[in-house]
């Protein structure tokens, strides 16, 4: 079975990090942990963002992004990557945002149409991101990542900068999407009741570490936490 | 020069493009660039507008030759040297209002562009 893989580690400013973790190439994986534990430092490491000392990053084995060898510049990396806050050019439309990835991205597939459908976006296409509430325009940029074809999607606390409202309305438009989606998905959180709600898979950090030996947490389908290397 | 955006939101927006595959370059024409226009254009408009009141650079390649290159600021610099000061304030006064409209325009202008971004 091909796996997700991923290891990091190494000073970033006064924080170590050491962290490794292997997921299923199916469904959800969770990173989960208390804020400032590092796991926004271990998604941007995935998307190229950021360089540590040492870094190993595999989809398969062989789509490997980054080991000691090679690293992949971001713009070359298939990830699709919803930020914690508000990312949308502000100087182009809602439908000039969500071609922007789809544009530049070899296309695997994931159809413009369908992704509008799936976000309920049709309304919004004409707009600019000041004229979108904080929901829709986080919904955009879900449907920005996925439109730029990834081969995994990276999403660092979608919902943390919104109301309880907009959470609300948001989050089954993500149930439906991950349903819908063949590709994994690794979402950071610190949310206990957002990641049992969303995650098949989940992974504990805590101070720039991840637990060593698996981690059961009832009610997902299983839940690992491996360290590799 | 006036910048719409401070570096560290426009250095933001160039990694959220990275993620969607845009190369570095395409980075800076599709994102930095548009982005940036609005600071680029009103900082252009009152540094081009400086040259009407320039006058040393002007005589020193133009010549000050009358009815070719003799310009505004150079005729109120020929009427002051003469002491001519009548005449020279008669033609400083548009001198003045065109500085005003520039000013005027240049803070409508950034104001819609910013509202446009935001």
């Amino acid at each position: 079975m091909t796996r997700v893989e991923a290891h990091f580690s190494g000073r970033i400013g006064g924080f170590a990090l050491d962290v490794g973790f292997a997921a299923p190439e199916t469904g959800v994986t969770a990173l989960f942990g208390p804020s400032g534990c590092g796991k926004t430092t271990v998604l941007r490491c995935i998307a190229g963002l950021e360089r540590l000392e040492y870094g190993h990053f595999s989809l398969s084995a062989t789509e490997v992004w980054q080991d000691g060898f090679r690293f992949l510049p971001p713009h070359r990396r298939a990830v699709g990557y919803v930020f914690q806050e508000a990312s949308l050019f502000p100087h182009l439309s809602v439908t000039a945002n969500l071609r922007f990835g789809q544009k530049r991205a070899a296309d695997r597939g994931i159809v413009f149409d369908e992704v509008v459908t799936l976000l309920g976006l049709s309304r919004l296409l004409g707009r600019v991101p000041a004229r979108l509430s904080g929901g829709e325009r986080q919904r955009v940029a879900i449907g920005r990542a996925l439109l730029s074809q990834p081969r995994l999607l990276l999403m660092d606390e979608p919902l943390s900068a919104l109301d309880r409202i907009s959470k609300d309305e948001i989050l089954p438009y993500l149930e439906r999407l991950y349903d819908a989606l063949s590709i994994p998905v690794i979402y950071v959180s610190h949310d206990l009741a957002e990641v049992e709600r969303l995650a098949d898979h989940l992974v504990l950090l805590s101070a720039g570490r991840t637990g060593r030996g698996a981690v059961a947490v009832c009610g997902f389908r299983w839940a690992t936490s491996v360290c590799v290397g | 020069m006036p910048l719409v955006l401070p570096p560290t939101v426009l250095g933001f927006y160039l990694l959220v493009a990275a993620t969607l595959r845009a190369r570095p370059l395409d980075a800076f024409f599709a994102v930095a660039l548009p982005l940036a226009s609005p600071g680029i254009l009103t900082g252009a408009i009152p540094g081009f507008a400086h040259t009407a009141g320039e006058f040393g650079v002007v005589l020193m390649i133009g010549g000050n030759i009358p009815g070719q290159t003799k310009v505004l600021s150079m005729a109120i610099l020929d009427y002051v040297e003469t002491l001519q000061w009548s005449t020279a304030h008669q033609l400083s006064g548009p001198m003045l209002g065109f500085a005003f409209c520039v000013i005027l325009a240049t803070t409508v202008l950034e104001k819609r562009l910013r509202r446009r971004l935001r």
